[in-house]
């Protein structure tokens, strides 16, 4: 079961390491070492789903914290018969939300006082083209629908098996899948339009 | 198309496109991180210390822990039950037990609160000051009027 190990396949224990639950019961009895476990076993998750909603790293680490302190102040109603890491990710998918919506209405209203916005962006320059590309396959992955950003994000950007996914995020590993591939799909009929022409893998394979 | 083993389908875009990963969860990066989240839930972490403290001492111990609460309660009931008077046998001429029934029945209201006195039933002492103040053959008007001086 991916929750005895972790989302990253690794476990301070080792495979007979304690599972989530049994940790998350162990915390919720005060033990401090099955809390820091838990803790350690998902920040990298959490900082990576949190990411799938917001890009500046300082943000991702306020949101990834805040999502383990409200889970944390959450855990004595959690009920450990149910798997913890989806638990955890609607946490913290809730807590990067909010935080978007938010931030999405200072923004919009920065946007309005700033027309002149467009031309900020670096110019043809060959060594900006690199990092322009970067860029726009961020935004393209922002467009994308919540759960393929987020099985993108934890797939193609942070190596997550499709199983580990599915144990995070609480769908079969097939839906993962599935999302990853029509993300896939999706960012490269989008890059393909923003790019115009440029060598975009997938094409070149049909 | 080629299929890629782990999409089913898709390739996978560029690698030097995306954004950069985050550090491996044994990565010395997230040992500050996992410090900070730990530090800043220590308030949290205090509340689920005492309750797993409370759990922990569950069974016996708890119903030991609640002797104190129980014996006051005793202790509130029975003083209670002396500090309220005893029910009187009816017809014992004593203050503050006239069954009301008496009255209705049969009795003379001013009489029997002349007899109850200051301490009587103060159900008793209305309808007496009712009859007084609308005489024998008084009606309601006189007896509201008369209430409503009295307040």
């Amino acid at each position: 079961m991916f929750s005895r190990k972790g989302p990253g396949g690794e476990s301070a224990e080792g495979l007979d390491g304690p599972t989530d639950e049994e940790l998350a019961r162990r915390a919720q009895q005060g033990d401090r070492g099955a809390t820091e476990m838990l803790v350690r076993r998902y920040v990298r998750a959490v900082h990576a789903v949190v990411a799938s909603w917001l890009s500046e790293p300082a943000d991702v680490e306020d949101a990834a914290q805040e999502a383990f302190l409200r889970a944390l102040a959450a855990l004595g109603r959690f009920d450990a018969k149910r798997p913890f890491a989806p638990w955890l990710y609607q946490i913290a998918r809730n807590v990067a939300r909010n935080r978007v919506d938010s931030r999405s209405r200072w923004k919009s209203e920065e946007l309005t006082d700033d027309p002149g916005r467009e031309s900020e962006r670096p110019g043809p320059d060959a060594e900006l083209e690199s990092a322009e590309t970067r860029r726009l396959v961020a935004e393209a992955v922002a467009l994308l629908p919540e759960q393929q950003r987020v099985a993108f994000r934890l797939s193609d950007i942070e190596g997550y098996r499709s199983d580990e996914i599915a144990g995070i995020m609480g769908l079969t590993p097939e839906t993962v899948r599935s999302h990853i591939h029509y993300a896939r799909r999706s960012l490269r009929a989008s890059l393909r339009r923003r790019l115009d022409g440029a060598d975009i893998p997938g094409r070149i394979h049909r | 198309m080629k299929v890629h083993p782990e999409s089913g389908e898709s390739p996978p875009i560029p690698g030097r496109w995306l954004p950069d990963a985050q550090p491996t969860e044994s990565a010395a990066e997230w040992d500050g991180t996992v410090a900070r989240i730990l530090a800043a839930a220590e308030p949290t972490l205090q509340g689920l210390d005492s309750r797993g403290r409370r759990r922990a001492g569950g069974g016996w111990r708890d119903i030991g822990s609640l002797w104190k609460p129980a014996a006051a309660l005793a202790t509130a009931a029975m003083a209670l039950l002396f500090a309220a008077d005893p029910p009187e046998p009816a017809g014992t001429g004593s203050t503050g037990s006239f069954p009301l029934d008496l009255v209705v029945i049969g009795g003379d209201p001013p009489a029997l609160w002349g007899a109850a006195g200051e301490g009587g039933d103060l159900v008793l002492a209305f309808i007496a000051l009712q009859g007084t103040q609308a005489g024998p053959g008084g009606n309601g008007a006189a007896a509201t009027s008369g209430a409503e001086e009295q307040r």
